[in-house]
């Protein structure tokens, strides 16, 4: 919960507009919903449901035309997880603790186009 | 219980050996009132034999007062003390030398060395009995003696077959050389005896009627001639007297024929006073014959004559009374020689004495070898043969047998009626006797020397049997092999050789068998890498060690001979475990075994792991023993720790992907948070409250990964050796410290439903930690895993623990979606996993299995539901442990 508020005011300073959630399904929601949502950064490990599945569940109902780009992050990226996120249209994975400058070049990088 | 020959045979009731002794002696002087005569006083007795059977049944000491006993009836029988002295002396003898030789060749030697010295002693010089008696007695004696040893054994081996039917306690059975010389000298003896004895009695009787006739003639001879001689001498007298009457003779006068006659009144006829008148008559036969005419025509009463002793003559004497009324008498002198001459006609080696007797006068005739005053002879009646003694035969100190040598055979006849007089005659028969004695003696003689002779004969076939049957016997002890054997004269011990020779044979086989099997037994035992063992069983407890393989000397360093000692075991338990393997220990029975493992030090210091697995046996004697075998685990014990510590680093590695997730998200929040306010700072825009957050939430999260750290440290720690009693919501919580935030993270819900006031638990804590740390971190991976959100909203743990017969059960499931089928029955299995690589190597389960099986426990696997379910099974520990913890630790 720390992390997600820090996270949020952090996402503030950088006059970056988001939504945060502890629900994946809630998550899934706001997503599906607001089609000026550019990107989801999930954390691997989530009550219920892992980030992954998340990122799955979204990405195979989303409309192929919405570009939506997704960041995972998480503890200790294995083979398997860079495999999984190749499969599923990853496009960055950052890992924990979470370098905020990288984030903030990622966030660049992904909404500037 | 019926009375079955008790006193005798020795029956199971205690009977002091000295009242049964008595009561054998008292038997025996019973026996002796019936004694078998052997001919002229000669008397066996035979009731010594049953006294001397208590010297082998009973014991020496009592044997001899048995005999002692029974032979005294000799002293009031024979009127001596030496019979009784001389077979006291011979039980003595034999009962000193009852164990060495036989019994018969005891009491010959006793005979021959001691005996016959002591009857020559005490009857020959104490008694003073005739040559003839005592070589008699100094044979007869020993007969007797060499009869009743014989009767002993006889009767031992009689009550030695009654006790076997009996079932009684065994009697020590004779010798060879006792039986064969017994036997042989009893067919020797027993025939002889019986012969010379009814010969005896037949000669006796021949003898007495010999005498008798001998007797009846002569008193018919005497009574004859005395008949004769009285009417001749009393006519000679009468006419005498008549001449006097008519020659009227002034002077009353006695006349004798013998002219050398010394005539003297005799005083004990006071007919008045006697008046010697002297007729000279130159022709005697001639002026008998004028008498005989003369006194033809006298009337004279014979009532009227009397005979008078008158020592060296015999008067006649016939009172007479004259015209004027005097009384006178006339007597008439005889030498003794003429009256003995005439009425003793007869040879004078006849040995018959003639004793004529009227009130208290006698008159001896012949040569009596006897003083006629001491003799009985006043009573005998005639026509009758009696026995007199000159001295009183029960007189004590006087043998019967030389009494009888002083014995007279008389018969008594009455003489001229009217006369009074009596004649005694009176025979000796020693003579006779002495030869039939010598002849007896002579037969005893040849008796005594085959007796001798069979002695040696049995001593000699004795010798070779027993020599044989010793050789046999020594051969079968002494187990020498292919030894050759003695010939033997005797061919069933030829044959006992042979048999003898094959039992050999197989039995070397058989030795070798064993000694080969033996051999392997040793090298299997020395070799091998276990220590066998056998105990004593004290009550019900294991004792020291009787016996152990050489391979303790390997093993432990302990020599056989150290381990042997007392207390060697119990020394050398480790000071941890002794307590618990005592007591476990302590209660053995047949038929039970007991395993434990225990540390236990060897020779040089160190200690070593054994399993030790005991048996107690019962023995065909009834007694216990213990049975053990005692492996080294050392290594075992070691590879398990190895294991353990493996298992542990396995663990530690399995969890630090997890560890570092739980550490990245605390470190997640402070950098984060530190970067916020990093801006704000750059921003100019860090106020007061943002900052004091900010800061909170650090500390916080700082907390939190420093707690989390802490256990782990505690966590990675080695168990203690020592079991001991933990509450089981500590190890539950205590795991859940580890891994809660990542169960957090996933959303799962840990339920723990543990009743207050739970048992504790017997083990190590971190141990059973890491049970529960395995079994969350396998929910963990298994929700991690699942490829859909759909499949559970509201994962959970559910951990239940409960008591059911003092075994206390914990469940733990999970709704995560269970085991697959395919290793449901392998999961406890090493390196058995489906998880991705990284996560784990498939040891958490395997070592939660050991952990569990080391605390006594089990555990199971099973699917229930839509999850898992793991069932672990616990003893709950003692209230009192046996090995209280230390102080401190």
């Amino acid at each position: 919960m720390d992390t997600v508020v820090e996270l949020g005011e952090w996402l503030n300073l950088k006059k970056i507009k988001f939504v945060a959630t502890n629900e994946p399904r809630h998550a899934m929601d706001v997503v599906m919903r607001n089609e000026s949502i550019k990107m989801l950064v999930v954390d691997a490990y989530m009550s219920r449901m892992s980030g992954y599945s998340l990122v799955a569940a979204i990405s195979s109902q989303m409309p192929t035309s919405r570009r939506l780009r997704f960041i995972i992050i998480t503890g200790h990226p294995t083979e398997d997880d860079y495999e999984i996120a190749e499969r599923l249209g990853v496009s960055a994975f950052l890992e924990k603790p979470l370098d905020l400058d990288a984030l903030e070049r990622v966030l660049r990088n992904n909404l500037m186009d | 219980m019926p009375l079955r020959m008790s006193w005798f045979v020795g029956s199971r009731r205690k009977i002091s050996p000295w009242l049964l002794g008595f009561l054998l002696g008292c038997a025996g002087w019973l026996i002796n009132q019936f004694p078998v005569p052997f001919g002229w006083n000669t008397q066996f007795l035979f009731g010594n034999a049953i006294a001397l059977v208590a010297i082998r049944s009973i014991g020496p000491a009592v044997g001899v007062m048995a005999v002692s006993i029974a032979s005294a009836e000799t002293i009031l029988r024979w009127n001596h003390p030496w019979a009784w002295l001389i077979w006291t002396v011979e039980a003595i003898f034999l009962a000193v030398s009852e164990k060495r030789i036989p019994l018969i060749i005891a009491d010959f030697l006793f005979w021959v060395a001691l005996g016959i010295p002591l009857i020559v002693l005490t009857y020959g010089v104490l008694m003073g009995v005739g040559p003839d008696t005592l070589i008699l007695t100094a044979q007869k004696q020993p007969t007797n003696g060499l009869i009743n040893v014989i009767l002993a054994e006889l009767l031992y081996i009689g009550l030695s077959k009654a006790r076997k039917i009996c079932r009684l306690r065994q009697l020590p059975p004779l010798s060879l050389h006792a039986v064969i010389s017994t036997v042989l000298v009893a067919f020797t003896l027993i025939p002889g005896f019986l012969i010379l004895s009814a010969q005896a009695q037949m000669k006796n009787s021949s003898l007495n009627l010999e005498v008798r006739e001998k007797l009846l003639k002569a008193t018919n001879n005497v009574k004859t001639r005395f008949d004769e001689f009285i009417r001749d001498h009393l006519a000679t007298t009468a006419t005498l007297a008549k001449i006097i009457v008519e020659l009227r003779i002034e002077e009353r006068a006695i006349s004798s024929l013998d002219p050398g006659a010394v005539r003297t009144p005799a005083s004990d006829l006071n007919w008045g006073q006697l008046i010697p008148v002297r007729i000279d008559c130159l022709d005697e036969k001639q002026a008998l014959e004028k008498l005989k005419q003369s006194l033809a025509q006298m009337n004279l009463g014979r009532q009227d004559f009397s005979i008078v002793n008158r020592g060296t003559y015999v008067d006649f004497v016939i009172p007479l009374r004259d015209e004027s009324g005097q009384f006178c008498r006339v007597t008439h002198s005889v030498s003794k020689k003429v009256f003995e001459r005439q009425i003793l006609d007869w040879n004078p080696s006849t040995g018959i004495t003639a004793i004529l007797l009227n009130g208290k006068q006698k008159i001896a005739l012949g040569k009596p070898a006897h003083s006629i005053d001491v003799l009985p002879i006043q009573n005998i009646s005639g026509d009758e043969m009696v026995e007199v003694h000159q001295t009183k035969p029960m007189r004590f100190g006087l043998s019967l047998l030389a009494a009888l040598d002083n014995t007279l055979w008389a018969r008594a006849v009455d003489l001229r009626s009217g006369l009074a007089w009596r004649a005694v005659l009176i025979y000796s028969p020693k003579s006779e006797m002495g030869l039939l004695r010598s002849r007896q003696s002579q037969i005893l003689t040849i008796l005594l020397a085959l007796t001798a002779l069979s002695i040696i004969v049995a001593l000699s076939i004795g010798y070779f049997i027993s020599r044989s049957l010793k050789g046999s016997a020594s051969r079968i002890s002494n187990r020498e092999i292919g030894s050759t054997y003695l010939p033997s004269a005797f061919r069933e011990i030829s044959e006992i050789n042979k048999e003898i020779d094959e039992m050999e044979r197989a039995l070397r086989n058989t030795q070798q068998e064993l000694k080969i099997n033996q051999d392997h037994l040793n090298t299997f035992l020395s070799h091998a890498p276990l220590i066998v063992y056998r105990t004593k069983i004290t009550g019900e407890s294991r004792g020291d060690v009787s016996f152990i393989s050489k391979s303790v000397s390997r093993m432990l360093g302990y020599s056989t001979e150290e381990a042997g000692e007392k207390e060697w075991w119990i020394r050398n338990l480790h000071s941890d475990d002794r307590n618990a393997v005592i007591a476990s220990f302590s209660s053995v029975s047949p038929g039970t075994a007991i395993e434990h493992e225990y540390r236990f030090r060897a020779k040089a210091g160190n200690y070593f792991w054994l399993h030790d697995t005991f048996v107690t046996l019962k023995e065909y004697s009834g007694e216990c023993i213990g049975i053990g075998f005692l492996f080294d685990i050392t290594d075992r014990k070691d590879m398990h720790y190895q294991h353990l510590r493996a298992a542990r680093m396995a663990n530690l590695g399995e969890m630090a992907t997890s560890m570092a997730h739980e550490l990245n998200q605390p470190l997640n929040t402070i950098k984060i948070a530190a970067f916020n306010i990093k801006t704000r700072l750059e921003m100019g825009i860090l106020d007061r409250e943002s900052c004091e957050a900010r800061v909170e939430r650090i500390i916080r999260q700082t907390d939190r990964a420093a707690n989390l750290i802490s256990h782990m440290r505690i966590f990675g720690r080695e168990p203690a050796a020592q079991a001991v009693p933990f509450q089981l919501i500590d190890a539950v919580q205590g795991a859940l410290t580890l891994v809660e935030y990542q169960l957090d993270a996933l959303g799962i819900l840990v339920n723990i439903d543990i009743p207050p006031g739970f048992p504790s638990i017997l083990g190590h804590l971190t141990l059973m930690e890491q049970v529960f740390v395995n079994l969350f971190v396998n929910i963990r991976d298994a929700v991690k895993y699942r490829s859909s959100a759909s499949e559970a909203d509201n994962l959970e743990i559910m951990l239940t623990a409960s008591v059911k017969d003092a075994v206390i059960e914990i469940k733990v499931s999970d709704n995560a979606g269970g085991i697959r089928i395919d290793i449901l029955d392998r999961v406890f299995e090493p390196f058995i996993t489906t998880k991705q690589l990284g996560d784990g190597v498939g040891l958490g389960l395997s070592i939660s299995y050991g952990i569990i099986g080391d605390m006594g426990g089990s555990i199971d696997a099973s699917n229930v539901g839509d999850g898992a379910c793991f069932t672990i099974k616990l003893p709950i520990a003692p209230k009192f442990p046996l090995n209280p913890p230390a102080a401190g630790k």
